[in-house]
């Protein structure tokens, strides 16, 4: 068998044996043909606690090839804690692989919080780790009535709670996890990604998959598919816009850039800094300005 | 006069049910409780019209299963057999059909659900049933107008300051939570509810009882009023003789799950015919 064959360790290619990768690799088929519905399937044990990106790390061992180039990010950085274990663990788990910190290098992005700046190709499955897959968990505790509210496509009581907010707030105040109607029938809970990175998931080249470890379920972006953020027609959606009091749009302090998604540092003494989010499409920036600088026109 | 609502044969049987079930319950057997087979027969055979603009009313004790007849109809409980055939406006009809005809249990769950949001109104005697109080009064109502998908912010707004404005509930409290309400103001809010998308059928479950007559009067003068000007048929289901005097035009009186009565409401509260009905209006007097 397949799997006698690669085993130079204890451990088979990718940790988990074939059939649980094929059952997987199952769910995940059927997550693209039905985009944005929620396929259960059987989340196997991992060797690190549930919350840790279980489901996420399921779906890249049963995708990843020998030849795969994969990147890990967590809140947008490549060398966080959780982002450099889950690394290591797949470098020791799927020898022969390599992986990378550069968005246009991989061909697999293992990623919580955040999508990168960067487009992605249709060459690339972004793979988004998922703490709670159901948008309607926050209105219907009966998982059996969610059920049918999806299938109705009833999401009148999400949209309840933006009414609730615009009456108390003036504005929509959800942070992440912005519901979003994929295909014109059901909405997901794109992950805890920020509201910035929610048009990204529209009309995107790259295939983009949900991994829910603890809740077992599996969903997935087809690659071109419509994603509406739920809105109202005079209250329009919009993204985080990072102006100052002064109106003015904020720069990352380190490489300058003024489009992308910025993280917030308060030091010691009160004052704040802003930096992108996207470690990668940050060091980018850098260097593509040290090449400008070093070749002048 | 056209027919908006044609019901037949009704039943509702909780449990096993049996071939006995039938015969051993109702007024003359004198219980609901069939003792061959324990089942509950809530409503058997129950059989009426409404009109538009029509109030019916719907009278009995407690357990009679009048309140189980409103729940089928408005689909809360699905029904053991019998049928309902409402009657649309062709205005009305949803988009891409003309039938304007709808044998409401033969719908699919999705069809009901449309029904219920968009032509189907329902008060229940409890606000806990017919409000979500986690929720502002005015969210309340904008749920009721997502459902039936209008989906701008200002329109909803304004319709839901209007229906408040219209059930009498303050303006200054369209954003408080219903639980921080009186009885009477969290049934009036539960009434601009069931109105805020103008339904042609509304189904009223004992909305008085519990409230104290002054709230009681000024509840019913607004619900004549509604029907005045809408002209929303209603079926009125209550144990107070005195609501079904005031509101209704014809009136339907139910025991053990049957209906043992039914005309005109003056002639069944002046002259009755079923003993228990003389029973029930000389207790009252």
């Amino acid at each position: 068998m397949n799997a006698m064959n690669h085993t130079t360790t204890a451990y088979n290619f990718g940790f988990l044996d074939e059939y649980a990768k094929k059952e997987v690799r199952r769910a995940i088929l059927k997550a693209i043909a039905i985009p944005g519905y929620q396929v259960p399937y059987a989340s196997r044990e991992m060797p690190m606690g549930r919350g840790f990106g279980t489901g996420g790390l399921q779906l890249t061992l049963s995708l990843i090839g020998p030849d795969e180039v994969v990147k890990i990010i967590d809140q947008g950085s490549d060398d966080s804690v959780n982002a450099v274990n889950l690394r290591q663990f797949i470098e020791m788990t799927c020898p022969g692989i390599s992986t990378t910190t550069r968005t246009t290098e991989c061909t697999l992005i293992q990623s919580r919080h955040r999508i990168p700046e960067r487009p992605l190709t249709a060459t690339q499955i972004i793979i988004l780790q998922v703490p709670y897959p159901d948008p309607l968990v926050v209105v219907e505790p009966s998982e059996d009535k969610r059920k049918t509210m999806h299938g109705e496509a009833d999401y009148s009581r999400l949209l309840v709670k933006l009414y609730e907010d615009i009456v108390k707030f003036d504005e929509i105040t959800i942070s992440h996890r912005y519901p979003t109607r994929i295909n014109g029938h059901y909405v997901i809970d794109p992950s805890p990604i920020p509201r910035w990175d929610v048009p990204k998931l529209h009309d995107s080249a790259a295939l983009i998959l949900f991994g829910a470890g603890r809740e077992k379920k599996i969903y997935a972006v087809p690659p071109h598919t419509k994603a509406e953020p739920l809105a109202f027609s005079d209250v329009p959606f919009r993204v985080e816009d990072f102006r100052d009091a002064a109106g003015q749009r904020r720069a990352c302090a380190r490489c300058g850039s003024k489009d992308s998604f910025l993280d917030e540092f308060v030091s010691d003494s009160g004052s704040k800094t802003y930096q992108c989010s996207d470690s990668d499409w940050c060091d980018g920036q850098l260097l593509r300005a040290a090449q400008a600088q070093g070749e002048p026109a | 006069m056209n027919k908006i609502l044609e019901v037949r044969n009704l039943s509702k049987i909780y449990g096993p049910g049996c071939p006995q079930c039938l015969d051993s319950t109702g007024p003359e057997s004198d219980t609901n409780l069939c003792p061959h087979c324990r089942s509950v027969v809530a409503i058997h055979g129950v059989s009426f019209d409404l009109f538009e603009g029509e109030i019916l009313g719907v009278m009995g004790e407690s357990g009679s299963g009048k309140s189980t007849v409103v729940k089928a109809l408005y689909f809360d409980q699905a029904p053991s057999g019998g049928e309902a055939i409402f009657y649309d406006s062709p205005a009305n009809a949803p988009e891409g059909k003309h039938d304007k005809q709808h044998n409401l249990f033969a719908l699919n769950s999705a069809q009901q659900r449309w029904l219920r949001n968009h032509r189907f109104g329902m008060v229940y005697q409890n606000p806990n049933l017919g409000l979500n109080f986690n929720i502002s009064a005015g969210g309340n109502i904008a749920e009721r107008l997502l459902m039936s998908d209008l989906m701008d912010y200002g329109a909803i707004r304004e319709r839901a300051k209007a229906l408040l404005e219209r059930t009498e509930v303050l303006l200054s409290r369209v954003d408080d939570l219903p639980k921080d309400f009186s009885g009477g103001m969290q049934q009036r809010v539960q009434i601009a509810k069931a109105l805020a998308t103008q339904p042609p059928l509304l189904f009223l479950d004992e909305v008085t009882t519990g409230l104290d007559l002054s709230v009681q009067a000024r509840i019913l003068d607004l619900i004549l009023e509604i029907q005045q000007e809408l002209k929303t048929a209603m079926v009125v289901v209550t144990h107070d003789l005195g609501v079904i005097r005031l509101l209704t035009g014809r009136a339907i009186v139910m025991k053990y799950g049957r209906v043992i009565e039914t005309g005109l409401t003056d002639q069944i509260l002046e002259d009755p015919q079923h003993a228990y009905t003389q029973r029930l209006v000389a207790s009252a007097l």
